[in-house]
């Protein structure tokens, strides 16, 4: 599209919003296609500006708007103060890790051995020659899964530990 | 709703008071939103054709206004203050929303705001919206609210020299529409 601007298109829109013509832009708007471009779209723009929607009376309300606003500077100038609750909750978490930890680690060993004592006991009647190796493996796998949910546990509460403030 | 109080910042001005005078109450504030609303308004609903998001821009361009413009601003530099916010927020939108918006578009057709108008200005709220946002704005701000280039250029956030271009194309576009619909006769009086 090659660019036609015309010098008369501020006065021609000026002219075309306030309704005040004279003689001799009337005669150059007839003979200018930039021109009549400006009248037709500030006149019909301004016909739609005129038209009253059903939604143009139903603005928010201003003390709703002065309300948020209020309630945000507040929030700004005094931000809640969570920091030393988020802290405790820190140390809490810690805390249950740490005795769980502790007591997996104290009764680990009697555990597996009371399962391999209960596992060779019942599955005896088969006869099996590997039913100990077996009880064993068995054991070490519910242990390995016990680590693995205590390692899940940590790295949530390592994520608690990151907190906002 | 009444909330006591004043918000640091941004002073209200009366006639009759030097321009600092006071910061903001809620009686101040109210009377400047009664003054620059409805422009502010008929502009956002006539742009987006989204009442929802016309009413999101405006309390978030007031509330910007509240909190965070400075306290030495005159009132047409609110006013142009509130036109700039409010249009970036539109522009911010309109880039975020763009899937939902082509997804909902033939929605949108049979339930668009303008339906309830009068058929003339039903037709031109068509032709209007088959232009982009940003020709739509910038039409709007030119010969609605009567914004030279220069302040087009700020409010926008191009240069005045785009503007210049932006517009021609923008109107050129768009009177094409009108003519196109047979709505362009005796533009003048």
């Amino acid at each position: 599209m090659r660019k036609r601007t015309c010098p008369y298109e501020d006065v021609v829109r000026r002219a075309s919003r306030t309704g005040h013509w004279d003689e001799v832009l009337r005669h150059h708007v007839a003979g200018c296609e930039t021109c009549r471009d400006v009248a037709a779209v500030t006149r019909a723009l301004q016909a739609l500006a005129r038209t009253p929607l059903p939604d143009d009376a139903r603005r928010p309300d201003p003390g709703l708007i002065w309300w948020k606003a209020h309630l945000l500077k507040d929030l700004a100038v005094q931000p809640p103060r969570f920091g030393t609750l988020l802290r405790l909750q820190d140390l809490v978490y810690g805390l249950v890790l740490a005795l769980l930890v502790g007591v997996f680690w104290m009764y680990g060993l009697t555990w597996q051995n009371t399962f391999i004592r209960l596992w060779t006991s019942r599955v005896q009647v088969l006869e099996f020659p590997f039913v100990e190796a077996i009880g064993r493996s068995l054991a070490l796998t519910v242990w390995s899964i016990g680590i693995g949910f205590l390692g899940v546990a940590l790295s949530w509460s390592l994520g608690l530990f990151q907190t906002d403030d | 709703m009444s909330v006591g109080g004043t918000i640091e910042g941004t002073f209200v001005q009366t006639g009759s008071e030097p321009r600092s005078a006071r910061p903001w109450d809620e009686a101040g504030f109210t009377a400047f939103y009664e003054a620059t609303a409805p422009d502010l308004w008929r502009y956002l609903l006539r742009v987006t054709g989204d009442r929802s998001m016309a009413e999101d821009v405006l309390q978030e361009a007031y509330m910007r206004l509240l909190r965070t413009a400075p306290s030495e601003m005159d009132e047409t530099a609110r006013r142009s203050y509130l036109f700039r916010t409010a249009t970036r927020l539109v522009y911010d939108h309109w880039r975020r929303t763009r899937r939902e918006r082509q997804a909902l578009r033939r929605l949108r057709q049979e339930t668009a705001p303008w339906r309830a108008g009068p058929p003339e200005a039903a037709d031109v709220m068509a032709v209007f919206h088959r232009l982009s946002v940003r020709e739509r704005t910038l039409l709007w701000l030119a010969h609605v609210e009567g914004y030279d280039h220069q302040e087009i250029a700020h409010i926008v956030g191009v240069r005045e020299r785009s503007v210049r271009v932006l517009l021609f194309r923008a109107r050129r576009k768009m009177a094409r529409l009108l003519k196109a619909r047979g709505l362009s006769s005796e533009v003048v009086p």
